[in-house]
This record gives C-alpha cells, structure tokens and sequence, in this order.
C-alpha cells in the first residue's frame, strides 16, 4: 500500500469529508477506462484513508509530502464526525406491547439461567422462537437485524447451555461459516465455530466414528478393550490433532489431556525413523511363513482375529502380505487353488481391496489382519444376495454350525442373526466364527467378487402358510409369532432365533423352485 | 438535432432500457435526458417478436396482439433465456434469444432514427446488475447483430439511480435501489457525493420477476378450473398469460380482477381477489428478501443508515410489492422516478457520460462487480490429500470496476504440459455449485509439480466484461482471451453473416405499421369474444381492410382513428 494522503494530495485526516471531496476531485481527473490502475490506487487510497490506518503510521522513506506532513500533523486534529445521521430517520413500524416485553424477559431468562437447559425448558424456548419467527413483523428488515443479533449475543452468552437451538437460529439468519464475511456481530461467527466443533465432538463419541478410539485415546488415556481395539493409528492420530488445531482449537484446551497429547505428539514425529531394513523383514517374513505352516491345522481350532500372526506381515511387498494372511488363516486356500499369489490375475477386485487395506495398515500387524478379515466379511455380504444357490446352502449351513457354537443364548443368537455382518466383525465373537465359515466367505468372494449380476429389487417375503404350519409343529410357536419373527425385525429375540433356526433346518427339505425364492429373500 | 453539446464524435449515443416485457430508448440532449416515442407513439416498447408465415417480423405492441392469436408466431420474455443455448422456433426460423433482442433493438433504432433524422451507430444498453457473463455477453452480440456498437452495459439499477441522482445533483446518503422487473430483480446500494455517483453493492435474483406474479396467478387458475383439452397448448399458455398479466395490472387498483376468456367458443369467467394473490405471491416474496440482506451486509450498512428506498421496474407497481416494502424497511419507498423510464433516463445519461457531454462535466459513475470471480483450484488439505474441484477466488464480489487482479498458480504435476483453467462465478467454496464462464488452455513448459508459476490475471472493465490473461513468468509467454463460451463462439465473419440474415427479415414501412397494429388489435378482439360483438368486430375489420386498400391516406387515417375508437371502447366494457 502507498501512502494515501499524497495520492490524494491532502494532509492526514480523519474528516471524512475532506477524504471523499479529495477523492471526488481525483476521480474527476482521470478515466478510469483508459487508466484503471490509477483508478484502482486511487480507490484504496480513499479506503485507505477512511479506515483510520494511516493516521499515525509513519510515512515511507523518501515521501516529501508525507514528511511535511508529519511536521504539520503536531497541529490538533479535528474529532471525526459520526456522519450516519441521514436527516429523516426511519420508523419502524415495530412496537412492542406487554406480551412481547413478557415473552422477550422469559426467553432471556431461559437462555442465561444457570446449568443445562432442560427438557421443559427446551420445549419452552422452542415455543417463544417459533413464534418470534412467525410474527409478521419480522418481514420488518430493521426489527429482523436487531432480533438477530439479540439472539446471537443470548445463544452465546451460555453457550452450549441452548446450543440445541443453534441450527433453527442459523438456518432463519443464514448464518454459515462465512459469517465472519458479514460482520453483523462477532458472536454470530463465534457461535458457527463452536456449534461445528459440538457436532464433532458428539460425532465423535460415537463408537463407530473413524476417530473414535483417538479421541478418546486423548481424552482418557489408554482406550480400553482387547489389544488390537487399543491399536491407534499414528497417521490418524496425527490428523486429528492436526484437524482440531486448525478448525477447532478451543476442543483441545477442553476435552483433551495436555501430557497425552504431548506423548502422541512425540511419538508421531518420531516415526519418520528409518525402521529395519528390507532384508531383516523379508527373513522375518521367511521365519514367520515357516513357523505359521507349522501350526497350520485342519481348520477345526479356533483362531482368534485380534491376536496377530506370530509373524510379521510384509510392510514392502503387499503380496507377501497377503500370501502371509491366508497362510495364517485360510490355509485351505493353497489346497484349493485360491491362493494369493494368483488373485491379481484372477480377481482384481479384490487384489484392490486387499491392496487398500495392506496400504492402510501395513505397519501394524494387528489392525492389518483384522481389517482384511472386516473386508472380506463386508464383501461377501454384498455378494451374498446374488450368488448360485447353492453357496446360499453352504452358507445356512455355516449359520447352522456357527448358531451351534452359540449354544442357547437367544440374545447372541438374534443379534448374529439380525446384522449378521457386524456380529462377523465384532472382534468380541471371533472366537464363535468358525474357521470354515471364514473361509467359505474368502472363497466366494475369491471366487465371485467381479462377476456376478447386478442385484435385482425384491420383494418382501411372505412364508406360506404351508409353510408357517410344519414349522409351528416343530417349534411350538404360533403361526402368527412365527411370520412375525421371520419378517419383522422388532419380534423377540428368542422367537426370533427359534423360527429361524428351524427354517434353516427346513430349508433342504423344501423343493429346489421354492427353497431358490425363499433362499435370496431371507439372505438379501 | 444537434446531438449533445460536447459532441466532437459527430455520431449521438443513445441509451436503451432492453427489458424483459417492454424496452425503451432515450436520448440525453441540451442537458437532458428524453425519452423517444414509437412509431405508435408510445414510450415503451413490448419486448415481443412476431415472424409471420411470409417472413415479416413485426415488434412491439403489434407482436404482442399477435401472441394471443398465433402464439406459434410471436414471442415474448425471451430475455429470461438470453446467454443460454436454447433456441427459440417461429415456424421455419430457429433464433437464439439475443437473435430476438437484435430484431427488438433494430426496431428501437429505426425510432430514434425517425425522431431525430440521424443515424444511431452507438448504444448504451442495460442489463440487469446480476447478469452474468454469459448474459452480458449475448447482450452485447444482440447490439452487434442490430448494428450497434454497444459504448457500455450499464446496470439496470445503477441507470435507475444516476437518473435518480442526477434529478438534483444534490448529495446522498446511501440510498437503496429496489428493481423488480419483468423478468429479473436486482438490488443496489449507490450514494452521491460531488457528483460522484458510488454503487457500493449489488445483489440480485436473475430469475425472479414480474412474470412470475403472472405465473402464480396461471398455476391457481389451472388447479381451479378446467379448461378444454382441445386447445393447443400454447395457445392456452398464451390466452391464459394475457388474462392473468390483466388481471395481476387490474389489482393495482381494485380488490378483485375478473376476467373473462374465450377459448374454443366457450367462455370462462377468472377473478382472483387481492387476498388471495398475496397468498398465492408469498413464496415469490420471501426471495426478495434474501438479495437485500446481502447488499445492505455487503456494503456495511444498517437499515437505518438508508436514506432512500427507490423503486423501479414495473413490476414494482404491485400493491403487494410495496406493501411488502414498506413492512421491510419500516418506512415507505421514494416515487420520485417514473418506475418504467427511469432506467431508459439513466443509460441516456451514461451515453451523455461516455460522449463527454458538458452539462454531465462534473457527474462520475463507478460500479462494482457484484459477483465474486476466479478459477477452480486443487489443493493438498492439511493431511496431504488432494481435494479438487475448489473456487479460488480472484476478483471478490462487490469491487468497483474497472478493476484489474493477479493470483498466482502452480503445476499440480510432474512434467505437466498443459494447465488448463476454468473460470468460474459464483460464490460457494466449490465449484460444482458456481457457474462456469469458460475455459482455456495453455501449454507449460515441462518440470517437476509446483515448478512451473503462472499469472492468472482477470479485468472486469465498466461493462461488467472479463478479460483473463495468463503469464507464465519463466517463459515470458503470455496468452490473453476474452472468454467464450465454447458453444457460443462466434467469429467476427459469422457475426456479420447471421446480421445479414436478420437484416434479411422484412419489417414492415412506418406507416403500414400503425395499420398492422390496429388490424392486430380488432384481431385479438375478435377471438375474445363471441357472438354479437365477435361479428360486428368482423365487419368492422372488412370495412378497415378495404379502406386500406384503397391506399387513400387521409381516408386510411380516418378510418384507423374510427377503428382504434371502438375498440378502445369495447375493451373497456371486457376488463370491467
């Protein structure tokens, strides 16, 4: 920036009159179509000038004018003049009468009493809003302004005590995170920030949010739970902590720990050490393929996902790591022609998804093998609906062998049955899955991931009433109860369990046309 | 007529007011301006264009009698479609919208020739302050198409407020700009100081104007009564909006419009009450608020700094507009300025500005952009991931023009060689939700990712017009263009080819044209009614036709002022 007051060829001043008649003059002289950059200079000189900003810098080196001017500037200098007074004011046509003034006290007192807004008075506020929004004089631009910032400086004053008010009050004024831009009032960009930052943080809290475990990593110590659930991700970590000093600083000073977030901090940077090298990982791969083929059993013990492989999974080659995961724990696959070393030629779908993963967590062993077991998991269950019925058998059968493992307990035995997917990927049941049924998913989607159809829309399924009746004599349940418990998601738990096991009993008995319809409804 | 006082250019400029329902021309002489009348006399001309089956085009007022009649011949509002792609086809013709805006302005031109016995080769146009580029663009190859150069697009309201401020030359606190047209709204925020007319902010809807008051009214019509299936639909568009345009103009004065409509020999009696328009009106009125909440925040005004509320457009007229108004800013608007000539006034005042006038020595005029300019970006977000598709903001809106910025770029890739720029408009973070202006490549030199440095420098000059130039500073190439839009680029030569098309088109002499209208006018009567008055329009229309046969001019003015009588008369009875 130039210094204005010789652009404009005045002495310093806060008389804005003096400025804008300089700048009139100015402007006069020159075309601004031949010659915008004077025009451009001489615009933000007059802006310049009427800020206030140049009052008391001192003038560049060299600036004849602005160095006399500063000697002449020792004079007093004129008060500026608030010139906002156009002669004829407006009049509102707002009045208020006692019901306003009434409602206007209340919603002040709900707004700023102490603790957390209760429901009642929620609800209370709810009502004075809507009916402060409904009141036609708020068409009144001049009462609408003052009611905006009225509600922005209450909504601030306790916040987050009425925060669940936030959205409607943003939504009518348009507040959005341009706020800043408009300079209505500082409490109104205040309260977009700090309303984002909430909804993260409720976000957050929720166990199936990405960041979930980090966060409360930061905010309570060591997560807890079994071993891999413990796993933090440092490149996550990173992010959040990066993400929240940048967008919502404020978070830091009031949920997390200081010394924890120190340590992380640490930690983060300290991983940019040079680790082994490749030749130590690939003997340790080596050592790792033999010692795991050794243990290797015919798929009848148990395995438990969240306890990594003896081994190290290779963090330079993604195929190592694959071929290490399924030696580990489908090694049936090498036996059936489904080994890894052929997938990325076979299915590249899959080889992607795997790929993905290996990228995502190829440092840390555990959190590897249990998103490669989540993936195929969440593969499969996309395919499911559309594969030849007779894998749809081998699958019932998987679920007979596996609601057997589960023994009596109706409440597991629904909650498998109801989300199966996430029951699969719930570290907790590791132990229930059988191995088999492990594999049968990785060979189906080995098998099927790129090929099958598109799924096509269908129907509810109805049982029959035929139906109905031979498993009511098997289960002793009603007919009704048994339809309920079949398609309503809401039915008991154990009416739930017992139907169902018995239609999947049932099922071989039933003639191929009709087992085909009820087979893709009930594994949609 | 000596054209102007200071006029060394020897040519006049003149100012055109190119609406969406009527357009109107003035001229700025001995110090003021004038607006010039049509050939029928009257000051506004229908923005309406009809082409006949034997390639005569007729404009104006005998057009718009003519849509009623043949809708498949005449058109009207096409200015809500200028700078898009659609065309618009009138039997075997396909025209783009700123075909029609040429055949309206060369109509306007041929007026202002006959007032003043001079050739006019020089036009200041209005568009509205939110047209965008595309817009103003199409606007200014309609001038060339009707043979004039246009000196400058002037902002609809800022016209508005130079003829309002030039009334007196007196200073003026900020005063607000309400522009409610056919066919778009705009709002500006403009101040006097030393005959320095400021606009400091404007804002607008570009899609929302007089026209859809008249649709409101359409739309509650359709939904209570069953009109038969046998009329063409257009037909029934085009009846349907002159009856409900009718009755939206009768509410001005009365609480409730009746209009009655004669379709395929049956009658239908409309009315629609004061009541129930304003229900009908009330989501239209909730958008006008949102453009003035922006320029008042745009400009850093309260309400109450506002000494002035200044309505324009015709649409303003509207009882519930001001009613609307006036509960908005707690006071009643200014009516110091004829709300249908005003704009015409001020773009003749701007023609008095650009050809240095000397009675507008001491008046200046600066406008600002009112939409925020720049490119589409990628960037790498803090985590190190690519995010693309974002607005990198160059010119912000609300700059006063002529305004000239530079940002600078870099290659996103490893020996990239072409970087290629979309220019957007708009005002969200991302482009997707922006409007694309343009695009243009340029070829780079071949380094490693964010090696290679370019200048992007956009100018917006006083017409609203952008330039972008790129500079690629290790090279020193620089490339400038005028954007374009891909599909509407034309070369000068096909510019000059399609204006010897439309010129090709036959207009009517002046003098047959007030006969043409008369005609039109007993015409669209003629299929308003029925029975009696149907035939007794027929014959009337007989009698006109064989006088004009005759090609006796003082009976052929005898007759046309019988005519025009009686018609006058039973449109009169109709409205009522």
């Amino acid at each position: 920036m130039s210094w204005p007051w010789s652009l404009l060829d005045i002495a310093r001043t806060d008389d804005r009159k003096t400025i804008r008649e300089a700048y009139a003059r100015k402007l006069k002289a020159l075309d601004p179509d031949a010659a915008p950059e004077a025009f451009m200079d001489l615009r933000e000189a007059r802006d310049a000038a009427l800020s206030g900003e140049f009052l008391d810098a001192a003038p560049p080196a060299g600036d004849l004018a602005g160095e006399l001017d500063d000697l002449l500037a020792e004079a007093p200098r004129v008060e500026a003049e608030f010139v906002d007074d156009p002669v004829e004011r407006p009049q509102f046509s707002v009045e208020y009468d006692e019901r306003d003034d009434q409602r206007f006290h209340r919603m002040v007192e709900l707004f700023t009493a102490e603790g957390d807004l209760g429901d009642a008075d929620a609800a209370e506020l709810q009502r004075h809003l809507d009916a402060l929004f409904a009141d036609d004089r708020m068409a009144d631009l001049g009462h609408f302004a003052r009611v905006e910032i009225w509600l922005a400086e209450l909504l601030a004053q306790r916040y987050p005590r009425a925060a669940r008010l936030f959205p409607q009050v943003a939504e009518r004024f348009e507040w959005n995170e341009r706020a800043h831009e408009l300079g209505i009032h500082p409490a109104i960009p205040w309260l977009v920030g700090a309303h984002e930052g909430q909804a993260l943080v409720d976000d957050i809290r929720r166990r199936d949010h990405p960041y979930h475990r980090e966060w409360t990593e930061l905010v309570q110590g060591r997560v807890k739970g079994p071993l891999f659930f413990r796993a933090i991700d440092h490149g996550r970590m990173g992010n959040l902590i990066a993400t929240v000093r940048r967008d919502f600083p404020w978070l830091e000073q009031d949920h997390w720990q200081a010394d924890l977030v120190a340590r992380w901090e640490k930690r983060i940077e300290g991983r940019d050490v040079k680790g082994p090298g490749v030749w130590t990982w690939i003997a340790l791969v080596f050592f790792a393929l033999a010692v795991i083929g050794r243990m290797a059993d015919n798929g009848q013990s148990v395995r438990i996902i969240d306890e990594p492989a003896a081994g190290a999974y290779s963090q330079t080659d993604p195929d190592v790591a694959f071929a290490t995961y399924v030696q580990a724990r489908l090694p049936q696959a090498f036996a059936d022609d489904r080994d890894p070393s052929r997938i990325q030629a076979r299915n590249p779908k899959l080889y992607e998804q795997m790929e993905e993963v290996w990228a995502l967590h190829k440092d840390r062993p555990a959190a590897f093998e249990a998103e490669m077991a989540e993936m195929i998991v969440d593969q499969y269950f996309t395919i499911l609906g559309r594969l030849p019925a007779e894998q749809k058998l081998e699958e019932i059968a998987q679920r007979q062998i596996l609601l057997g493992r589960i023994g009596g307990d109706a409440s597991v035995c629904a909650k498998f049955l109801r989300k199966p997917g996430d029951f699969l990927n719930s570290p907790v049941n590791s132990n229930v899955v059988p191995q088999s049924y492990r594999y049968h998913m990785y060979a189906m989607v080995y098998d099927w991931l790129p090929q099958l159809p598109a799924a096509k829309p269908s129907l509810p399924w109805t049982p029959s009433d035929e139906l109905l009746n031979k498993l009511a004599s098997e289960t002793g349940l009603s007919p009704v109860a048994l339809r309920r418990a079949l398609t309503d998601k809401r039915a008991p738990d154990g009416d739930v369990c017992a139907a169902t096991q018995a239609l999947y009993n049932r099922i071989p008995l039933i003639p191929e046309s009709e087992a085909g319809a009820i087979l893709s409804a009930i594994l949609r | 007529m000596p054209p102007g006082t200071g006029g060394f250019r020897g040519t006049m400029i003149v100012g055109i007011d190119l609406g969406t329902t009527n357009s109107a021309v003035a001229v700025y002489e001995n110090g003021e301006a004038r607006l010039i009348p049509n050939a029928l006399g009257d000051l506004l001309t229908p923005s309406a264009v009809a082409l006949l089956p034997d390639g005569t085009t007729l404009v104006g007022k005998p057009a718009l009698n003519h849509w009623p009649v043949k809708p498949g011949e005449a058109v009207t509002s096409f200015k809500r479609y200028i700078g898009t792609n659609r065309t618009i086809k009138i039997g075997r013709f396909a025209f783009k919208p700123e075909d029609l805006s040429a055949i309206v302005l060369r109509s306007l031109k041929e007026d202002i020739e006959a007032a003043t016995g001079e050739e006019v080769t020089e036009a200041v146009i209005t568009v509205p302050a939110y047209f965008n580029d595309k817009q103003r663009k199409a606007t200014r190859r309609a001038g060339e198409l009707a043979g004039l150069k246009v000196a400058r697009l002037l902002n609809e309201p800022t016209a508005a407020a130079l003829a309002f401020g030039i009334a007196d030359k007196e200073d003026r606190e900020p005063f607000l700009v309400f522009d409610l047209g056919g066919g778009t709204f705009d709002v500006s925020i403009v101040e006097m100081f030393d005959s320095i007319v400021e606009v400091r902010a404007s804002s607008g809807d570009n899609r929302l104007g007089g026209d859809d008051f008249t649709n409101a009214i359409i739309a509650h019509w359709m939904e209570t009564h069953e009109f038969p299936s046998d009329v063409r639909r257009n037909l029934l568009d085009a009846r349907l909006f002159q009856a409900a345009d009718a009755a939206r103009r009768a509410l001005s004065d009365q609480p409730e419009a009746k209009v009655s409509l004669v379709l395929s020999d049956k009658s239908f009696d409309l009315s629609i009450t004061a009541d129930q328009f304003e229900k009908l009106a009330e989501p239209l009125l909730t958008r006008l608020r949102d453009p003035i909440l922006r320029s008042l925040r745009d400009s850093n005004l309260r309400i109450e700094n506002l000494s002035d509320i200044v309505l324009v457009g015709g649409a303003t007229r509207m009882p519930i507009i001001r009613k609307a108004i006036t509960k908005m800013f707690g006071r009643f608007p200014n009516h110091v300025v004829h709300p249908d000539h005003a704009v015409a006034i001020g773009a003749a005042i701007q023609a008095g500005l650009v050809s240095r006038d000397a009675a507008l020595d001491e008046v200046r005029l600066t406008d600002i952009c009112p939409f925020t300019l720049g490119i589409e970006v990628t960037e790498y977000d803090s985590h190190g991931r690519l995010r693309g598709g974002l607005f990198s903001p160059i010119i912000s809106r609300n700059s006063p023009t002529p305004i000239s910025r530079t940002n600078n770029y870099s290659s996103m890739a490893d020996n990239q060689k072409v970087i290629r720029l979309n220019i957007y408009q708009g005002e969200s973070r991302e482009v997707a939700n922006n409007i694309l202006l343009g695009t243009m490549e340029m070829a780079i030199p071949p380094r490693p990712a964010g090696e290679v440095s370019i200048d992007c420098r956009f100018t917006y000059d006083t017409s609203g017009m952008l330039d972008v130039d790129v500079t690629i500073p290790d090279t020193g190439e620089t490339r400038s263009m005028l954007i374009m839009d891909e599909v509407d680029q034309l070369t000068p030569e096909q510019l000059e080819a399609r204006r010897t098309e439309l010129a090709a088109l036959k207009t009517h002499p002046r003098d047959v044209a007030e006969n043409q209208f008369v005609v039109g006018w007993a015409a669209r009567l003629y299929e308003e009614f029925i029975d009696d008055r149907r035939d007794h329009i027929a014959r009337m229309m007989l009698d006109f036709e064989g006088v004009i046969e005759r090609q006796d001019q003082r009976a052929i003015e005898e007759a046309r002022g019988r005519l025009t009588a009686a018609l006058e008369e039973m449109e009169r009875d109709y409205r009522l």
